[in-house]
């Protein structure tokens, strides 16, 4: 039984936790920092592809009910409710999740199978990057119906809720996976086309909880192309990547130049459009004529603030524009590491030290307000020392750019290695050896209780038991520079300080139980830890985030992927908040899961 | 150290970083900074450090909320409540 009032669509697009049974985890430690990026989120990954926005727009379009339920972001927000609640108030015909990250392994399957096992009368149907890799094996597990390949899937998805609404024949939908009486049945992977997606519609944004006391997470994104034209080996997205997984000639498919017009259009219409940074992913793979359309669209919409991400120093005119179009631009630079071999390792490598230094003087002269310069943990030829020189580099950066944003930041590559990537297909010519590969063990591994155990890959120059403590290290140093040479303010950074010191600390111990041979032995030694792991997560989970460009502590919630489906109050109601005697015990929307 | 010399000098800093050009009539102690767009992380970051270097204080972390930040009247009060504090 639910309280909820029903949720009807075609198709529900629903976006699963890392881990699906994230609350009340006495087994699994999510430490702070413990997973890649620098992305406003919690461990649980709670942001969905952007592909999600495209489908709902297109579908919609085309006459289908679409809706986005984001579980992640819904259970961290009401942890009171249950899945079966929410599945009991559907009446929906598809369920569609994403395994576009690994991370999600666990939660997207966990998913599944409840759903079959609660409403067999509703089709499980995965997509993303890594369903489309690994679709033979998805479509073998019993409660998953159909895999939809493809780094587009508009008009196969059109196509498919046609049929589900009709005859129920799926032969003729092209890049589907799916099960019939007769066994596995796979269509021609053959809608590749030249152009990528359609605009997503930003005119409607999640609510933002009125409870939240917090600065607001104010940003969209957006990415204009699929496959790339560069090759990082440690990139599920690189050309070679897309090349495995696409039968296309071409590594890259662009989208639209009118899709483009579209989505701004659609921001312009916001109210408070002056208050968002709009991030643009992939803006490296834009030819010059593309790169001017989307500045062009940038410079009549009244946007905050924008981040382009750059793979080479971006030529003078490109940079004139793009300080032109907003007052406030950013440029994001992802060298990798300061030593050129490992950079060029990493994929990178295209220029030197002293020539980004250079350019980074020129892009502030020109009027660019920030340059954000990236670099990561995992490399090929990469041990601890040369981690610990890249913080000495990045420091230097510091120094040499003092009272202009020029913002280093290091982060470690955990849990995965992409599959689909140079290194992860060939790890042994690059230095790698990989723990997981198939889906299943992707599973398996994520519910391992030590994020070490959770990391798929090791290198030849670190363990995986070193990335996240020669991370924690790294960005240790790295914020106590800024801090000491007034970059960021004490205020942020002692808090920062003090969750890597509980996590380096915490997470050996953590290790130790899981690492136990004897089963028994494994779970007292996690018992006997459960409280310390609970209360700690329970903090990492529930009570906000803090990334490190702004390494201040923020709620979750109103952030665009924050889609929740059903309208606040309704949630509020089934939750029992603010109605007392529905769920005793929960007064308030801040949830706080006592040990 | 008198409120209104916090104020008179938070207002200073707002005007100068954030609102350039615009009249100090237009800002009062209680117009609404981040409710109002006119401070946002970027900006709160550095106002932040401005007060740090300014009063040599450091805030704890739930000070740092919109609540807090939201007007220049709220963050003279903060500022104060820091300095009794230190």
């Amino acid at each position: 039984m639910t309280s909820l009032p029903t949720l009807a669509a075609d198709l529900l697009l629903l976006h699963a936790p890392a881990i699906f049974e994230f609350r009340n985890r006495r087994d699994i430690y999510f430490p702070f920092l413990g997973t890649s990026g620098d992305v406003p989120i919690t461990p649980l990954y709670e942001y969905f592809p952007v592909g999600f926005k495209a489908l709902q727009r297109y579908l919609r379009d085309r006459g289908h009910g679409v809706e986005i339920v984001n579980l992640s972001s819904l259970f961290i927000r009401y942890p009171q409710l249950d899945l079966e609640e929410l599945l009991d108030a559907l009446d929906v015909r598809v369920v569609g999740i994403d395994l576009h990250w690994m991370v999600h392994v666990q939660g997207s399957l966990a998913v599944a199978e409840r759903i079959k096992r609660r409403r067999p009368d509703i089709l499980t149907l995965f997509g993303g990057i890594s369903s489309t890799y690994y679709a033979k094996e998805l479509v073998q597990y019993p409660f998953i119906d159909m895999v939809m390949r493809g780094y587009d899937t508009l008009e196969p998805m059109h196509a498919l809720l046609e049929e589900v609404k009709r005859s129920r024949s799926f032969h003729a939908i092209p890049n589907l996976m799916w099960k019939d009486g007769a066994g596995v049945r796979e269509n021609d992977f053959s809608y590749v086309p030249d152009t990528f997606s359609c605009g997503a519609d930003w005119s409607r944004m999640p609510e933002r909880p009125g409870s939240m006391t917090t600065l607001p997470i104010v940003e969209v994104l957006s990415t204009q192309n699929a496959g790339c034209a560069y090759n990082c080996g440690w990139c599920g997205g690189s050309r070679e990547a897309f090349h495995r997984m696409y039968p296309k000639k071409r590594a890259m498919a662009r989208k639209p130049l009118d899709e483009i017009r579209f989505e701004f259009e659609t921001l312009t219409s916001l109210e408070n459009v002056g208050s968002y940074h709009f991030y643009s992913v992939g803006s490296y793979n834009e030819s010059r004529q593309g790169m001017l359309h989307f500045l062009e669209q940038v410079a009549r919409t009244n946007l905050k603030s924008i981040s382009f991400e750059q793979f080479h120093l971006t030529p003078d005119e490109i940079l004139k524009e793009m300080a032109r179009a907003n007052r406030r631009t950013a440029i994001t630079l992802s060298p990798e590491s300061h030593d050129p071999r490992v950079a060029k390792l990493s994929g990178r490598g295209v220029y030197t030290n002293d020539e980004m230094e250079a350019w980074i003087e020129k892009a502030l002269g020109y009027g660019i307000a920030q340059v954000d310069v990236w670099y990561f943990i995992g490399m090929p030829e990469q041990p601890r020392s040369s981690v610990m020189a890249t913080v000495d580099y990045a420091e230097h950066l510091l120094r040499r750019f003092k009272g202009a944003n020029v913002n280093p930041m290091i982060c470690p590559m955990i849990p995965f290695l992409d599959p689909a990537s140079t290194f992860f297909e060939h790890p042994d010519e690059h230095g790698y050896r990989v723990f997981f590969r198939t889906v299943e063990e992707h599973r398996r591994g994520m519910e391992n209780a030590s994020v070490i155990n959770r990391t798929n890959y090791e290198t030849r120059w670190m363990s995986r038991g070193e990335f996240l403590f020669v991370g924690f290290e790294a960005i240790k140093r790295l914020m106590e520079a800024k801090m000491a040479l007034g970059f960021l303010p004490r205020s942020f950074v002692l808090p920062y300080l003090k969750k890597i010191d509980d996590a380096a600390g915490f997470v050996p111990l953590v290790h130790a139980a899981d690492c136990l041979e004897n089963p028994a032995d494994r779970a007292a030694a996690l018992a006997e830890l459960g409280d310390e792991i609970l209360k700690r997560n329970n903090e990492i989970l529930f009570h906000g985030v803090a990334n490190q460009a702004f390494p201040v502590h923020r709620e979750i919630g109103g952030r665009w992927f924050d889609e929740l489906g059903w309208h606040a109050s309704d949630l509020d109601r089934a939750a029992g908040l603010g109605f007392p005697g529905t769920k005793a015990g929960a007064p308030t929307s801040r949830p706080v899961l006592s040990p | 150290m008198k409120i209104q010399e916090i104020q008179s000098l938070v207002k200073e800093f707002i005007l100068n970083e954030f609102l350039p050009g615009e009249s100090p009539e237009a800002l009062s102690e209680s117009t609404p900074l981040v409710t109002g767009g006119i401070l946002d992380s970027l900006a709160s970051l550095k106002l932040v450090l401005f007060l740090e270097e300014t009063y040599g204080i450091t805030f704890e972390a739930h000070d740092l909320d919109a609540e807090h930040l939201d007007t220049i009247a709220a963050i003279a009060n903060l500022v104060l409540k820091r300095k009794a504090a230190a």
